[in-house]
């Protein structure tokens, strides 16, 4: 299991590693936002994954930095959707993001939350609803059990 | 007790005298006045002030003398509307409305998941209302998105208040405004969104020029025009401007180090966040002349006393969450809280709003329990007799991110309670076409603009015609009786949300019915057992004392108390983690923090002080859209006019939308007063009158939001963004970009023809072609040249309204 997590982490930490860089050259401040989520979301990878390479994890051990990861993760989807309303709005000029860049972090934010949900049900059958509820956002949970 | 003398006013329509006076509260604004209900023949024909109830002496404001016509309203609902299969509303009985909206919302339950199901209610109705729908939302059906237009109104007080001190409650009241020296009003125009309180604050002030009156607000307002400082800063800017008042304060060696040092943490950090906020920093950010910063920072770090308010200026802006709490963050540092005369007083918009926020039908569980710490989960679960499993945790959904989960086809069934969101909520071409796609539950008195997108109607009764508790904006609990009879036909929201719970079959752990209670006053009672021992204590309240004691606010925690006019004059704050009604968010993110993360903040009781990193609004004027455009009210109506466009005087005196711009700016582009313009934005366009002068500065629109209508191009929120506050999830109304078109005619001039000549013939004067046509004199005309005829020109008059005078 402990290696599973390891490797669900590590591709999350790829693909919030690519979404940064491709977002560096914009100042939005719905960007500024989005960015310091995703920095975020980067330290507490980087947490996650060492903790595991250490062997055996307890609860005690991830519980934070999850809860931190998770609930990061809520907030970098709705910034970036805003984000795109914003140059949609603005239009698509030499200065903004390309339509086909936004499609782009559309596609990776959209694997990278599938991948959590997969960690939220892998969490949720280790450690049961009574407790992952309490730091895992209800949205990532199993569909079937969504309290 | 403010106010030196009573005077009752009044506002009856009756032949003869009338059959009884019933006690009452006013349903419109947030100040919550005391008043009676007249009823003749078993009709409300009128309402008086209440002489006695300390908040308004017997005043009433312009829509609270008024509120009782929308009752007698010929156009009121009488009967459930269920949509056919051609598309049409069509009258039916509850039997088979209430069969449709059950079936319905089992049918979502079971094809899409308990979160599927969404109530979304509102800041105008009950305690008892709200706190049925916690319970069935939150342990019937078990849904996490239970959100109100409470989000549009007063959900950065509930954070701000969270985020500083741990729990919901602003900490002074209306009495402590009584005592201040100074009184800041904070993006407040409450001369016209609380015409009582106003009159009460302007009463004492010309007796003994008392409140020194601050005013915050980018444009020239009713109340602005009474302050002795107004603050006209730029959009955007709330929180440049605390933050250079913050850094001011410690530049000066003013700070209470005594406070900070045994009531707050935070202090190193908060004071690192504002040292680059130099006066000519602030001034550049905000727009404000050095002079005018200087005296705010004299006054506003010597005075011993200060009262801060806000309202949608702060909430409906950028940054609103950050802006409060640095407000907070000042009265903790000025060591200007608990004590009287002083503290924040973070208002609301709606009548009973904050008791939706108490009683838990939005944000955390009821009586403040924090929905992401087991041991208050763990209680809510033993108070309501269900498995704490089965109740839904963690950090609540905004109405904005519910647009989002319905546009995902993640939502089958969204039940709207006595709100308006067609008209109110930002960016609503967006949300139209989303609630379109799901099966809605309108309950209202009248077929609102939401009705388009209803699927069944709900008609509920009104003000007056239902028994129940609210709670205004300084924490005052208040009763309305019931004074008549609902119309035939009409139920309260009270009696569907019941009827609602038994046919769904919603049980407790016994098998017993989830929702025992069948009165207002039972489930008052059950509710008030909920809040033993927490921040809102209720312990000593009973229906009887509220109507004897003309309210009492909260805590009460026994029967001999009789309310608590100011919180934390102990300077003990909700901190610790088992007593946090949350555990907070990061202060620039707005990401939830968890138990671990709370308990190293280290509060332990004291407040916090919080970091207030400045970021700009999400949407400024650029090439496209030059202008600001900022939205808000009239004194003359309410909300979406649901009731005030219904009161004969009020609509009289405000009949249609228009736009607010500058002199120089109509000048500058030939907008003649009343012109019809365009105003559009990357979201769609208005088409309003305008009204030219100084009360907004140059380069801002002002439109109100309390028209619209579909078949017409005049709402506000059809220009609106729909970013939202990062902590809040407040939507930012008040920044958004736009520009301004002239719709015109082009005409051209033949021989003979004068100006004036022109004009008369399209019903304008020669002044005002004229000016439409930027010309420098009236003999500018030459045949054959073409002028440009503005293609209407609509009287807007705006009947003032300043009764201290």
């Amino acid at each position: 299991m402990s290696y599973q997590f390891e490797e669900l982490f590590s591709e999350i930490l790829d693909d919030n590693r690519k979404v940064l860089e491709d977002i560096e050259p914009f100042e939005h401040p719905l960007v500024v936002l989005l960015r310091k989520c995703l920095e975020e979301q980067e330290s507490m990878l980087e947490r996650l994954i060492e903790e595991f390479e250490e062997g055996e994890t307890g609860l005690k051990d991830i519980k934070t930095n999850c809860s931190a990861l998770f609930h990061a993760n809520q907030k970098v989807n709705p910034y970036f959707a805003e984000w795109r309303r914003a140059t949609g709005w603005i239009g698509y000029k030499d200065d903004n993001p390309s339509k086909e860049l936004m499609e782009s972090l559309k596609e990776k934010l959209g694997v990278m939350q599938d991948d959590l949900i997969e960690i939220a049900s892998k969490l949720d059958e280790e450690y049961g609803e009574s407790t992952t509820k309490y730091f895992i956002p209800t949205f990532y949970l199993p569909e079937e059990r969504v309290n | 007790m403010g106010w030196k003398h009573e005077r009752i006013d009044q506002n009856v329509y009756s032949q003869g005298e009338v059959d009884k006076w019933v006690y009452s509260t006013c349903g419109l604004c947030s100040v919550g006045c005391g008043c009676y209900v007249a009823v003749k023949d078993d009709k409300i024909v009128g309402v008086k002030g209440n002489g006695e109830h300390p908040i308004n002496r017997g005043r009433l404001g312009p829509k609270g003398e008024n509120q009782w016509h929308a009752n007698n309203a010929p156009d009121r609902l009488k009967t459930p509307m269920i949509r056919n299969a051609s598309g049409e509303l069509e009258p039916a009985s509850w039997e088979d409305a209430m069969r449709l909206v059950v079936d319905k919302a089992k049918q979502s339950l079971k094809e899409k998941g308990n979160n599927s199901v969404s109530i979304y209610s509102t800041g105008q109705g009950f305690f008892e209302d709200y706190y049925t729908i916690a319970k069935v939302g939150r342990a019937g059906l078990q849904t996490h998105l239970l959100d109100a237009n409470t989000r549009l109104c007063t959900s950065t007080v509930e954070f701000a208040l969270l985020q500083s001190f741990g729990a919901d409650g602003t900490p002074a009241s209306f009495d402590d405004i009584d005592e201040a020296e100074t009184l800041m009003l904070f993006g407040h125009n409450v001369a016209e969104s609380g015409t009582v309180l106003f009159e009460r604050i302007m009463e004492r002030k010309v007796r003994t020029g008392k409140p020194y009156l601050i005013v915050v607000d980018p444009r020239k307002t009713l109340t602005a025009r009474e302050a002795d400082l107004h603050l006209q800063l730029t959009p955007g800017a709330n929180l440049p401007l605390m933050n250079g008042l913050i850094n001011a304060l410690i530049e000066q060696d003013k700070v209470d180090k005594e406070f900070v040092e045994a009531h707050t943490v935070g202090y190193e950090k908060m004071k690192e966040s504002v040292k680059e906020w130099t006066l000519a920093k602030t001034a550049e950010s905000t727009g404000i002349p050095e002079n005018q910063l200087k005296e705010f920072y004299r006054v506003m770090c010597d005075t011993p006393s200060l009262v801060s308010t806000t309202l949608q200026g702060a909430f409906q802006s950028a940054e609103a969450t950050k802006a409060c709490v640095a407000i907070n963050n000042f009265h903790l540092i000025r060591g200007l809280i608990g004590k009287p005369g002083c503290g924040p007083l973070h208002t609301a918009g709606q009548p009973s709003s904050s008791a939706n926020r108490t009683a838990g039908g939005v944000g955390t569980y009821p009586a403040h329990r924090n929905p992401t710490n087991p041991a208050h989960m763990k209680e809510m679960a033993e108070l309501w007799n269900v498995d704490q499993d089965s109740l839904p945790a963690g950090p609540e959904k905004g109405i904005e991110e519910i647009i989002t989960h319905i546009e995902k086809e993640e939502v089958g069934f969204f039940w709207n309670i006595g709100t308006n969101p067609l008209v109110s909520l930002p960016n609503r071409h967006r949300v139209k076409k989303a609630l379109e796609s799901v099966f809605v539950v309108v309950q209202d008195p009248f077929l609102t603009e939401t009705s388009a997108v209803a699927d069944v109607i709900l008609p509920v009764a009104m003000w007056g015609e239902k028994e129940g508790t609210m709670e205004n904006a300084d924490r005052t609990v208040t009763i309305s009786r019931k004074a008549v009879e609902p119309p035939e036909g009409v139920r309260s929201d009270f009696e569907i949300l019941v009827d609602f719970a038994k046919r769904m079959g919603f049980k407790d752990k016994d098998g017993r019915p989830l929702v025992g209670y069948s009165t207002p006053e039972e489930c008052f009672e059950e509710f008030k057992g909920t809040t033993k021992g927490r921040p809102c204590d209720m312990t000593g309240i009973t229906y009887e004392r509220l109507e004897s004691l003309n309210g009492m606010r909260w805590p009460v925690p026994d029967e001999k108390s009789t309310g608590t006019p100011r919180l934390y004059s102990d300077y003990k704050f909700h901190t610790t983690v088992d007593d946090a009604q949350v555990f907070g968010k990061d202060q620039f993110t707005g990401r939830a923090l968890s138990k671990e993360e709370f308990q190293e903040i280290g509060a332990e009781g004291r407040a916090i002080l919080h970091e207030t990193h400045h970021l700009p609004p999400f949407e400024q004027p650029n090439d496209q859209y030059p202008m600001w455009l900022t939205t808000g009210r009239s004194v003359w109506h309410w909300h979406t006019r649901t009731k005030t466009a219904r009161a004969p005087m009020l609509h009289m005196a405000a009949p249609h939308n228009y736009v607010e711009i500058h002199a120089e700016d109509a000048k500058a582009l030939g907008i003649i007063q009343g012109e019809v313009i365009r105003i559009s934005s990357p979201r769609g366009e208005i088409e309003v009158p305008a009204r030219i002068g100084e009360t907004v500065q140059k380069g801002l629109l002002f439109v109100p939001f309390h028209f619209g209508n579909l078949e017409k191009k005049e709402s506000a929120n059809s220009l609106t963004n729909d970013f939202v506050d990062p902590i809040s999830k407040q939507p930012t109304y008040k920044q958004s970009a736009c520009k301004i078109e002239k719709i015109r005619n082009e005409y051209k001039v033949k021989a003979e023809e004068s100006l004036e000549d022109i004009a008369s013939n399209y019903g304008l004067t020669a002044k005002e072609l004229q000016a439409a046509n930027n010309f420098s004199t009236p003999y500018d005309v030459e045949v054959g040249a073409s002028i440009e005829i503005p293609i209407s020109v609509v009287n807007t008059p705006l009947v003032p309204y300043m009764p201290h005078r």
